[in-house]
C-alpha cells in the first residue's frame, strides 16, 4: 500500500471520505425504502370491491370503489381461465363500473390512478338468493273438500286486505255419487289472508256438518254462519239441522286461513231413513 | 512529542469524531426510517378495519305494499327492480322467484 493512500485514508480527507460515503449509503437505502413504503401505502389504500350476480343467462359484474384513493379497472379473471381486458375509467369514491360477462368472473385487477404500477387483484363477491315469495308474505292454502254422499259444497275464497285479485272457487258435489264421497283438490297461492265461504247442501236429508282440519292440529272457528232450512233450522257448533225432517238444507260458513296451511273440510251428511 | 505519539493523538481524535458522526447518522436514520414507516403503518391499519366492517356487510330486505325493498348497512332503501342496481356497497335483482343479491360479506364466486 503506498504511503499516499494511507494518508488519505487516515487523514481528515480519508474521515470526510467516510462520511460522505455512509451518508450515501444511508441516504440511497432510506430513498429506496420511502419507494417501497409509497408503493405499499398505494396499495393499502386501493379498497375495491367486486360483486357478481347470475343476470339473464350470463353474469352482471360490479366494482366499486369504496376506498378515496381513485383506480381504474384493467382485467376480468373469468373461472374458463380466459383475461377480459377492460380499461374503465378513473372511479373515484363510491363510482361502480359494471360490465356482463358470458363466464362467471373470479377476479379482477384494479391499478391505482395515482401510479398504474400500484394494483391489486381482488377476488369477486359471488351471490345469495331470497325467496321472493316468503318476503312478500305470499304463500299457499291447501284445500282438500271431502263431500260425502247426498250433499253438495261449494268452497269459494278470496284474499283479504290487498287488490292482488286472489279468488276463485270450487264446487264438488256427491248429489249422485250412489253412495261414494266426491273430492276435489285445490291449491291457492295468496299474498295474504284468505277468506273462505263454504256453502253446503243436503238434498235428501235435514242435516249438514262441517268439519274442518288442518294437520298442525289448529282448530279452526267459523267468523260467520249461517243455517237455513224450509222449516226451523238450527245451528249447533259445526252442524246446521232442521227441527223437522226436510230437505234442503243450506248450510253457510265463513272462516279465514292464513297463508301456507292445509285444510280439510268434510261436508258430512246424514241421510234419514 | 515524537512523531508516533503524535500520530496516536491525531488518530484517536478523528475515530471520536468518527464515531459521533456514525451515531448521528445512525440517529437519522432511524428516525427518516421511522417517520417514512407512518403512513404505510398506518394505511395497514386502515386497510384491516376496512376489510372488517367489509366482511360484515350485508343486505337486509322487506315488503312494503306488494313491492320488495332492500336495506343497506348505511340506511339507504331502494325497491329491488328487475335490472341490476345498487344498494350500498351492494347489487340486487328481482329475477322473480328469487331475489339475487351479493355484499361485501359473500364468500368469493370461486369456491361457489
Amino acid at each position: 500500500m503506498s504511503s499516499v493512500f494511507e494518508e488519505i485514508i487516515t487523514s481528515s480527507m480519508g474521515f470526510i471520505i467516510a462520511v460522505v460515503i455512509l451518508s450515501a449509503v444511508i441516504g440511497g437505502g432510506l430513498y429506496g425504502y420511502w419507494l417501497y413504503v409509497n408503493h405499499v401505502t398505494l396499495e393499502n389504500e386501493l379498497m375495491p370491491i367486486a360483486e357478481v350476480v347470475p343476470y339473464q343467462g350470463g353474469y352482471y359484474l360490479a366494482v366499486v370503489n369504496t376506498g378515496y384513493e381513485p383506480f381504474t379497472v384493467r382485467q376480468v379473471y373469468l373461472k374458463g381461465g380466459s383475461i377480459l381486458s377492460v380499461d374503465s375509467k378513473s372511479l373515484t369514491h363510491n363510482q361502480w363500473f359494471f360490465e356482463q360477462t358470458n363466464q362467471l368472473p373470479i377476479a379482477v385487477r384494479v391499478c391505482s390512478a395515482i401510479d398504474p404500477r400500484v394494483c391489486e387483484i381482488i377476488p369477486v363477491h359471488g351471490w345469495s338468493v331470497v325467496d321472493s315469495d316468503s318476503l312478500l308474505g305470499i304463500g299457499w292454502v291447501n284445500m282438500t273438500v271431502l263431500v260425502d254422499w247426498t250433499c253438495w259444497a261449494t268452497v269459494s275464497w278470496a284474499a283479504i286486505g290487498g287488490d292482488y285479485g286472489t279468488s276463485g272457487s270450487v264446487t264438488v258435489s256427491a248429489y249422485n255419487s250412489f253412495g261414494a264421497p266426491a273430492y276435489e283438490t285445490v291449491s291457492v297461492r295468496t299474498p295474504g289472508p284468505l277468506l273462505i265461504e263454504i256453502e253446503s247442501s243436503n238434498s235428501y236429508a235435514s242435516w249438514v256438518k262441517v268439519t274442518i282440519t288442518s294437520p298442525n292440529g289448529q282448530t279452526i272457528t267459523p267468523l260467520l254462519v249461517y243455517c237455513y232450512g224450509p222449516v226451523n233450522a238450527y245451528y249447533v257448533p259445526d252442524q246446521c239441522l232442521l227441527t223437522m225432517d226436510a230437505s234442503e238444507t243450506v248450510f253457510k260458513w265463513l272462516f279465514i286461513a292464513e297463508p301456507n296451511t292445509a285444510l280439510t273440510i268434510h261436508v258430512s251428511c246424514y241421510v234419514h231413513t | 512529542m515524537t512523531t508516533k505519539t503524535r500520530a496516536r493523538v491525531r488518530n484517536s481524535g478523528v475515530s471520536s469524531v468518527f464515531t459521533a458522526v456514525i451515531m448521528a447518522l445512525t440517529i437519522a436514520a432511524v428516525i427518516a426510517a421511522i417517520a417514512i414507516s407512518w403512513p404505510m403503518v398506518k394505511s395497514s391499519f386502515d386497510k384491516n378495519s376496512w376489510a372488517g366492517s367489509m366482511s360484515l356487510y350485508k343486505l337486509n330486505f322487506g315488503a312494503k305494499d306488494g313491492e320488495i325493498y332492500a336495506y343497506a348497512q348505511n340506511g339507504v332503501s331502494v325497491v329491488v327492480n328487475d335490472t341490476p342496481g345498487t344498494v350500498g356497497y351492494c347489487i340486487t335483482y328481482n329475477g322473480g322467484d328469487y331475489i339475487y343479491y351479493s355484499c361485501p360479506s359473500n364468500t368469493p364466486s370461486y369456491q361457489g
